[in-house]
């Protein structure tokens, strides 16, 4: 269709989506030029939720930063927090209990589900279905009171410290953790009649933001959007940490990349990590939970580097000690930054309503980018 | 160097100008960006880059100094990925980029451009070698 | 500077009468009427900011169900929307947004600040802070202060009776929603 110069400029508009916008789950804010409802350019803003985290880890003593971990991720607080502890323990060769070794993959699987439930529904919501956010919260209301009977929190759970966890459970609480097993997985038959067969699902995600291994790979996408384009990291298994080896679970992946790939890879997941629960929980072992360490902790001069897998991907933190009782420098690598740095090269000439798809389907958590 | 301790399997150090092509034999080794940060050392920063295999256990970290003026070169031709984090980087500490295509602050707003926040004050500034991370022209650390 | 959305009633707002005179009985029945409407039906704005906003959604999940209470319909403009709830940190970079969202609402408005971060700064607050406001209440007039790290979902319920107390002097304006065995 050819159009004149001067009607062709009345169909350009930039638009800002966001900060404060339905669907951009925190304050993301999107500058976007638009031409009708295609994108032409996306530049994302970022900041808004800004709040310092690696200044502050300068200025108090190294396990002082466990009140910051929970918050950094606050949807998958855990393997945070849990990177941060094996990061001391590494570079102060502390051994935690195998009880704590146990317990903290239970907990990391289960907030695994916990936010994997938060992504789903607030993916299908963002694609405008009203329906399936409310059994993906009801169970992740079962996921959470159980994490809250583990470590005292619904969401910002502050329960790992170096040398292992601050509490144990009891045998309550394995109990609960076992329904919730059970009922788990006679729920995603559920899932799979109201959201994977669904028709109009299908369509607004089959075929829409494919992601390639290659781009994936140069900006540094990780977790489940690189695991849907074929490319078989799960740091889970490529390098195990924490105990992870000992556990035998599948590590889902797609082939096409698309959205709706992201969503199968997501579900395949949660039924790994109920898997993994399950093991650790026929051999949790007796015994303490947490190993003595000295009150003030001093790693040697040097770098330490500690990874693991977050629900949104690689989860790395790099810290630089002095010697001394405080961190010289700590970096926290988000595993959403590498995820959103591929949107503007993804989404040029996309449709609006494909640009949220796609943005909903990366699972962002934009307070984890900011830091 | 024990890579259990330490998280990754091999440090390089390189000098200011053999950083790029430091980087290119990684690109070439089919590594993906994990991170790239700077850290505020007397006399110069410290660029740290992370790179990483996708599907084998293999971390390499890249060390190099930022020259006296705090500018360097950017690696964003090789891993576009690098991009956000050399504008964090910049904003952070003040460290200028050479030929990165965009290097306007990431996170923090207007009224704090030139606040660079990551940057210590001078009485609390350490040494490279006080950091255990000493530069010593034409060595490679190799883990165990 | 007096913000209209702070005002016990805010039916006398732009009526040419003296502070202190009282309504005429037909307009103060009006009033307390207009009053326990906007209380049982208060529109919040979906203002998620960071952590506490999970413990919004939640309030508006099945298990808690802010619908009983009125306060179900989340709307994404502010021009319909009279209820902000700031649930989480608010920094430099978010504080103009903060301030233009709620001019932007139509009175009568309330804000409820939802956690610590934007009662004070939260956890982020203290020496050394260069990004983040210490209190939304700094930039904007607050109704109710929410405290926790993040509150449970009640909290927020707690709130919501709260505001519609100081609406309209009463904690549930409709008897119906009181819990049936006595506990408020």
């Amino acid at each position: 269709m050819t159009m004149s110069a001067a009607d062709s400029r009345h169909f350009r508009m930039h638009l800002n989506l966001g900060p404060q916008h339905p669907s951009t789950h925190g304050v993301l804010h999107l500058a976007l030029e638009m031409y009708g409802e295609n994108v032409l350019d996306i530049d994302p803003v970022l900041g808004y939720g800004h709040r310092m985290h690696e200044k502050m880890a300068e200025r108090r003593p190294w396990q002082a930063f466990f009140a910051n971990t929970p918050r950094i991720d606050y949807a998958c607080s855990l393997p945070h927090s849990h990177c941060y502890a094996l990061l001391l323990e590494r570079a102060l060769q502390i051994e935690p209990p195998a009880r704590a070794v146990s317990l903290r993959i239970i907990a990391s699987e289960l907030n695994r589900v916990a936010s994997h439930l938060l992504w789903v529904g607030a993916f299908l919501l963002d694609l405008g279905a009203f329906t399936p956010i409310l059994y993906c919260f009801d169970d992740r209301e079962q996921a959470v009171d159980i994490l809250e009977h583990m470590t005292g929190s619904r969401l910002t759970h502050a329960w790992m410290c170096a040398g292992g966890v601050t509490d144990d459970i009891d045998e309550e609480t394995v109990l609960k953790i076992r329904a919730f097993i059970r009922r788990m997985r006679a729920r995603f038959r559920i899932y799979e009649r109201l959201v994977t067969n669904n028709v109009i699902f299908i369509m607004r995600t089959r075929g829409i933001g494919v992601i390639t291994p290659a781009l994936a790979r140069s900006c540094g996408a990780t977790g489940p959007v690189l695991r849907a384009s074929g490319m078989a990291c799960d740091i889970r298994k490529v390098a195990p940490y924490g105990g992870y080896d000992q556990y035998t679970f599948d590590v889902p992946l797609g082939s096409d990349g698309d959205c709706l790939e992201r969503y199968r890879v997501r579900m395949e997941e949660m039924r790994q990590s109920l898997r993994i629960i399950e093991q650790a929980l026929d051999r949790l072992p007796g015994g303490p939970v947490r190993t003595k360490v000295p009150r003030t902790l001093a790693p040697p001069a040097g770098e330490y580097s500690s990874t693991v897998e977050g629900a949104r991907g690689d989860v790395t933190y790099w810290a630089v000690s002095d010697g001394s009782e405080i961190p010289y420098r700590l970096k926290i690598r988000s595993a959403c930054m590498g995820n959103l740095s591929l949107i503007p090269e993804l989404c040029r000439g996309m449709l609006l309503a494909d640009l949220i798809a796609t943005l909903g389907s990366l699972d962002l958590v934009i307070p984890e980018i900011d830091r | 160097m024990d890579a259990r301790q330490r998280g990754f399997h091999l440090q390089v150090r390189a000098g200011k100008d053999c950083l790029e092509c430091c980087a290119a034999i990684l690109r070439d080794a089919n590594l993906y960006p994990v991170f790239m940060t700077a850290v505020h050392a007397q006399p110069h920063f410290l660029l740290h880059y992370q790179f990483a295999a996708a599907e084998q256990n293999f971390r390499v970290m890249l060390s190099a100094p930022a020259d006296l003026e705090n500018r360097a070169r950017s690696l964003t031709q090789l891993f576009p990925g690098l991009q956000w984090h050399e504008r964090e980087a910049h904003e952070m500490f003040g460290i200028v980029f050479e030929n990165h295509p965009d290097l306007r602050p990431l996170f923090l707003c207007d009224e704090d451009r030139g606040l660079h926040p990551l940057r210590k004050d001078t009485g609390r500034l350490k040494t490279p070698e006080q950091l255990g991370c000493a530069f010593k022209p034409g060595t490679a650390g190799e883990a165990s | 500077m007096e913000h209209p959305g702070n005002r016990q009633s805010a039916c006398c707002e732009g009526l040419p009468v003296a502070a202190d005179t009282p309504l005429p009985q037909p307009l103060r029945l009006a009033e307390t009427i207009l009053d326990a409407c906007r209380a049982n039906s208060l529109w919040p704005l979906t203002f998620g900011l960071s952590c506490c906003a999970i413990e919004m959604m939640s309030a508006g999940m099945a298990r808690f169900d802010m619908a009983r209470y009125g306060a179900e319909v989340f709307r994404p403009s502010p021009r319909q929307a009279d209820l902000m709830i700031v649930a989480g940190t608010v920094n430099k970079k978010m504080a103009p947004v903060v301030q233009r969202l709620y001019e932007q609402m139509a009175d009568p408005k309330w804000v409820i600040a939802l956690g610590n971060c934007a009662v004070s700064g939260g956890p982020f607050a203290g020496e050394g802070n260069y990004a983040v406001i210490e209190g939304v209440d700094r930039l904007i007039p607050v109704d109710v202060y929410v405290a926790g790290c993040p509150p449970r979902p009640e909290g927020l319920l707690e709130a919501i009776f709260t505001l519609q107390k100081k609406i309209t002097g009463r904690r549930h304006p409709f008897p119906q929603n009181r819990h049936p065995q006595g506990q408020d």
